[in-house]
């Protein structure tokens, strides 16, 4: 990470709200005077966030969407025990929840560091 | 069975609704007051509120009831239903916040500058609303049937009645608070029973599952009927009845053989020890092999397990992110990273939920396979704790779940309500406080009209065409929308009213009987696989061959919607314009 670490979602929404009141004026308005620039950063900030977006939704179906067809496919699969539990109830009752938290997590951070990146470019007008 | 415990549980969790929310301090019901709550909502409670909205009868109930009816693969509901939050913060949390609408009506004028696009949405808000409303109809009045042994409609007008006249009487004032407390209740409600039973029963030898045959009752069990029921026996049985089977009176042993047997209200039917089960003639029986499956409708005679799951993956996937009750939630948060980290506390609340309800399935369909004779398969979280733990202890497990069961009902059903009767007098009426009561009445009558009808139909058959409808209409609004600069109001409106209708024409379809096999019942009954693709397309295509409808001012919206929070003046987050 290449800004000071946040310890908890609190802090991290005031920080912004610091941010925001200190350039407020200054990069508000200067940001707004480039407008052709500002349109060109805006497209490439939704860009790459769109980019990020898809390269998750790619993963979630990537994985979870091969479940059923992994199993239409080796219905063998269906009689497995994991950790005691039939295949389907460890897989669908209990692994995928972590699953889907450890991926949004990651998402945020790196969704907040297109940002970052975005802001840095902005800075630099 | 009177439940006399379980009686005093539902009426406390709802006074202490109508009490905790009258007291609230102000009515949150125009997009000023719920700025006001926004600047005093941390995330964690207002993720608990959102938790405490979603989780509805589906969750609670019929999770656990639809596991132990269809097996395994019917995970794929709660595993959906928590997925949609992903694809939430993917595609819309941080936007649609940012952009400041506070309902998908604001939204789609705000965004595409057309009165006319507002009303289309407007409508299928209200359709997405009412379809909602039912299985939490559906729920309270087979609570009530379960628990005191009343008729089906009792519990439909009872909350019906009790969340109109709150919501019409101006209360639900601290609606965040009561629903962020009833996530917890549910929480606590359906957790407890599952931690004390996996205890008290022990867990099950692995082999006990995936056995071919039929379910048998582990116990000599008395089996008492509540509503008329036809019965499939395939294994010959040596019962006691007490009550009319086939129109004849009984009271005394009686020997089913193969075939079917009509079962009167009030029957008492007592099995012995290792007999297979019966099952109503309204369900599939499933070996265990089908039972552990993990595809939707596995076992189905002329099913299609694949197609079915993936569409039923679309739906749920796809359709959290079009829900009118839930996104409305969002503008609580005070800003676009709020929400994502709101959303996220809401996946990590929603999955920690979503443990429990298979508990109850897995052991319902092991230790009490009674509930598949009187196919009453929803009310299984309802009756499982008292069927296996015959104590007071059994009794006071079973008071928790069925106030967890009201606590379901009513968080889903006020804010449905209130999404319902603000949408029609807030959008389509443009009328004041007083519309808003009026149409609050309206929205629960037409709603009691409609839930009495449902009682056939499973909790989460209902719940998921609604998510069906949501995924085929608001979804591709929104994510186009937010994504696609190139998109109009004529390919909204176009792709709006394609798929919406024919997803609905087609869960229509299915409800009155058409296309129960096959193809035509997968298709039909699970349409998001081809509506939702559907009405993208039509977006596409219309906003294609309307170039000249592009809003004039499609820099400063996008600009809006992505903007991160820092370039904005420090007033520009708190207080967005919804419809510039």
């Amino acid at each position: 990470m290449d800004q000071p670490p946040e310890q908890t979602p609190r802090v991290a929404v005031r920080s912004a709200e610091v941010v925001a009141a200190h350039r407020g004026n200054a990069t508000g308005q200067t940001f707004d005077e480039h407008g052709e620039y500002r349109d060109v950063l805006v497209r490439s900030l939704i860009r790459a966030q769109f980019g990020l977006t898809l390269s998750f939704i790619a993963l979630v179906v990537g994985v979870l969407i091969s479940i059923p067809l992994v199993v239409a496919l080796v219905p063998a699969l269906t009689g497995r025990h994991v950790f005691g539990l039939p295949f389907a109830l460890a897989v669908l009752g209990v692994a995928v929840y972590p699953a889907l938290v450890v991926l949004a997590i990651v998402y945020v951070r790196l969704a907040e560091r297109t940002e970052r990146h975005f802001l840095d470019l902005v800075d630099k007008l | 069975m009177t439940a006399p415990l379980a009686l005093i549980a539902v009426v406390v969790v709802t006074l202490a609704t109508v009490i905790v929310g009258a007291l609230g301090v102000r009515v949150a019901r125009t997009p000023a007051d719920f700025l006001v709550a926004a600047r005093a909502v941390p995330p964690l409670r207002n993720a608990a509120a959102i938790s405490g909205e979603y989780l509805s009868a589906a969750s609670f109930l019929g999770v656990a009831g639809l596991l132990l009816k269809d097996g395994l693969g019917m995970l794929w509901y709660p595993v959906g239903y928590a997925a949609g939050y992903l694809m939430l913060l993917l595609l819309v949390a941080a936007p649609l916040r940012r952009f400041g609408a506070y309902t998908i009506p604001d939204f789609a004028e705000g965004r595409l500058g057309e009165p006319r696009l507002r009303q289309v949405a407007t409508v299928f808000v209200l359709v997405i609303g009412w379809f909602y409303l039912l299985p939490q109809l559906k729920g309270a009045g087979l609570t009530l049937q379960v628990l005191l042994g009343t008729p089906y409609w009792v519990g439909v007008a009872v909350l019906t009645i009790v969340v109109t006249s709150n919501i019409a009487a101006g209360g639900m004032k601290g609606v965040t608070f009561v629903q962020a407390v009833q996530y917890w209740i549910k929480l606590v409600a359906i957790a407890t029973p599952a931690v004390v039973l996996i205890v008290v029963v022990g867990g099950f030898h692995r082999q006990e599952l995936t056995k071919p045959a039929p379910p048998v009752f582990p116990a000599t069990t008395t089996v008492r009927v509540q509503t008329p029921v036809t019965f499939v026996v395939t294994q010959p049985v040596t019962i006691t009845a007490k009550g009319d089977v086939d129109g004849q009176h009984f009271d005394g042993p009686l020997t089913l053989t193969d075939g079917r047997y009509q079962i009167a209200e009030g029957a008492e039917l007592v099995f012995p020890a290792g007999s297979t089960t019966p099952h109503a003639e309204s369900l599939h029986a499933l070996d265990g092999s089908s039972w552990v499956s993990p595809l939707v409708n596995a076992g189905h005679r002329g099913g299609h397990p694949l197609a079915a799951t993936y569409s039923l993956i679309v739906a749920t996937f796809l359709g959290t992110l079009g829900l009118p009750h839930i996104l409305v939630r969002f503008y609580t948060n005070r800003n676009g990273r709020a929400a994502r980290r709101t959303t996220v506390l809401v996946l990590m609340l929603l999955g920690l939920f979503y443990l429990f309800p298979a508990v109850f399935g897995v052991l319902g369909r092991l230790r009490d396979p009674g509930l598949y004779l009187t196919g009453q398969t929803d009310s299984v979280v309802l009756v499982l704790p008292h069927a296996l733990i015959n104590s007071l202890g059994g009794e006071i497990l079973g008071a928790l779940v069925a106030a967890g069961a009201f606590a379901a009902f009513l968080s889903t059903s006020s804010g449905l309500l209130v999404s319902v009767a603000g949408a029609m007098a807030h959008d389509l009426l443009r009328g004041g406080v007083r519309t808003f009561r009026r149409c609050a009445v309206v929205a629960g009558v037409v709603g009691l009209a409609a839930g009495l009808q449902v009682a056939r139909f499973d909790l989460n058959l209902l719940v998921g065409w609604c998510f069906a409808i949501a995924a085929s209409t608001f979804c591709p609004l929104l994510v186009l929308g937010i994504w696609w600069r190139s998109l109009t109001w004529v390919g909204a409106i176009t792709g709006l009213i394609l798929g919406g209708v024919s997803s609905s024409v087609a869960i229509i379809l299915t409800m009155i009987g058409i296309g129960t096999a096959g193809w035509p019942s997968v298709l039909l009954g699970q349409p998001a696989i081809w509506s939702v693709p559907l009405a993208f397309l039509a977006m596409v295509v219309g906003s294609r061959l309307s170039p000249a409808q592009l809003p004039t001012d499609l820099e400063s919206k996008l600009l809006q919607l992505h903007l991160p929070e820092a370039l904005r003046a420090a007033d520009d987050s708190a207080a967005p314009s919804a419809t510039g």
